[in-house]
């Protein structure tokens, strides 16, 4: 069968036709899975050590994770990694953690005394949105500076870190301590003043 | 094939039917079809003026149509024009101001306020459906031209 596989792929050359049909399958194959099902991204930044990355600061090594991409505004549980697109960036992606979700009440806590990262003294995750922060609070750029982001902008969920190999493992979900206060809520969590009038 | 397809619509072209009342006049209420090109994501080459299938802010598997009235850094009105107390607010980075043609009847960025660019998910282009109304959606948007 390998071997009929093979000799098919090598065949395949002779006929420019053939070859160009079966490179763009294949092409969109990786990028459909890419899009939908998984993705095996780098981690540079320190706004997640010591959980990803921990030496990227000091030997610029890289955890590489693989996320999980299908429906990722699903299920987004407290704890989770997740990825997306910042919102002051189009273009950029960061990973962080789900500290809070939609109907939670946060109380953001300053880097210190009198530096005021967060215009409000508590604020409650609206419906469809999560509050997220990095895990090395005194680096991070997070809901403690744009406030919570929706769901739309959530790319994946961080599953597993796959390489180094000694750091191999899941991540996410676990037992985490956050810097703000999370009041857990119940319920949907709200929309803007002025969305049923 | 099916595969293609996917690919094809998620990163060129794909047409959508619409629905609601917030486009008016510019699109019906129900039954219309749009082309919506891809290469306008996240807001790339987004001009003020065009119109944009964007992600919907609180319920992530559903989307809108709206326009663009502002981009990052210009000052935009807050309120529905008449109403409130006239104040102007500055659009911040990686950001737009979203607006429904139907002022009365459309949630937008007048209720939620500065809508993040990386939900953009096209630029309306054409409409094809009903087959009467066929045709390219221009930006009508035109430079304010002094008149003697």
């Amino acid at each position: 069968m390998p071997w009929r596989l093979i000799s098919k792929t090598i065949g395949s050359f002779r006929h420019p036709g053939r070859f160009a049909w079966n490179t763009a399958v294949g092409v969109a194959l990786v990028v459909a899975c890419n899009d939908y099902l998984f993705e095996v991204q780098p981690i540079t930044g320190q706004s997640m050590s010591p959980t990803l990355s921990p030496d990227f600061h000091t030997t610029g090594s890289k955890d590489w994770i693989l996320f999980s991409k299908w429906k990722p505004w699903k299920n987004v549980e407290r704890g989770q990694l997740v990825s997306y697109w910042t919102p002051h960036d189009p273009e950029k992606i960061s990973v962080k953690r789900v500290i809070a979700v939609a109907g939670d009440t946060v109380v953001p806590k300053d880097r210190a005394p009198g530096q005021q990262r967060f215009p409000f003294a508590r604020v409650t995750v609206p419906h469809g949105h999560i509050w997220i922060e990095g895990d090395n609070w005194r680096n991070s750029k997070d809901s403690n500076d744009f406030g919570a982001i929706s769901l739309g902008l959530v790319t994946g969920k961080a599953a597993y870190i796959i390489k180094p190999w000694d750091r191999i493992g899941r991540v996410g979900s676990d037992e985490f301590k956050s810097r703000s206060t999370v009041i857990r809520g119940g319920g949907i969590g709200g929309f803007p003043a002025g969305w049923d009038g | 094939m099916a595969l293609l397809l996917h690919v094809f619509i998620r990163h060129a072209y794909t047409i959508k039917g619409t629905r609601g009342a917030s486009m008016l006049p510019t699109m019906a209420t129900d039954g219309e079809g749009v082309v919506i090109n891809k290469k306008y994501r996240r807001g790339r080459y987004i001009e003020v003026g065009d119109l944009v299938s964007v992600r919907h802010l609180f319920e992530p598997e559903e989307a809108a149509i709206k326009r663009v009235v502002g981009m990052p850094g210009d000052f935009v009105l807050r309120d529905t024009p008449g109403k409130g107390e006239g104040l102007m607010v500055q659009v911040p980075e990686g950001h737009c101001w979203l607006a429904g043609d139907n002022q009365s009847a459309s949630r937008d960025s007048r209720l939620f306020g500065p809508f993040p660019l990386a939900m953009i998910k096209g630029k309306v282009v054409a409409r094809v459906v009903p087959l009467s109304a066929f045709g390219r959606m221009e930006n009508t948007l035109k430079d304010a031209e002094v008149l003697d």
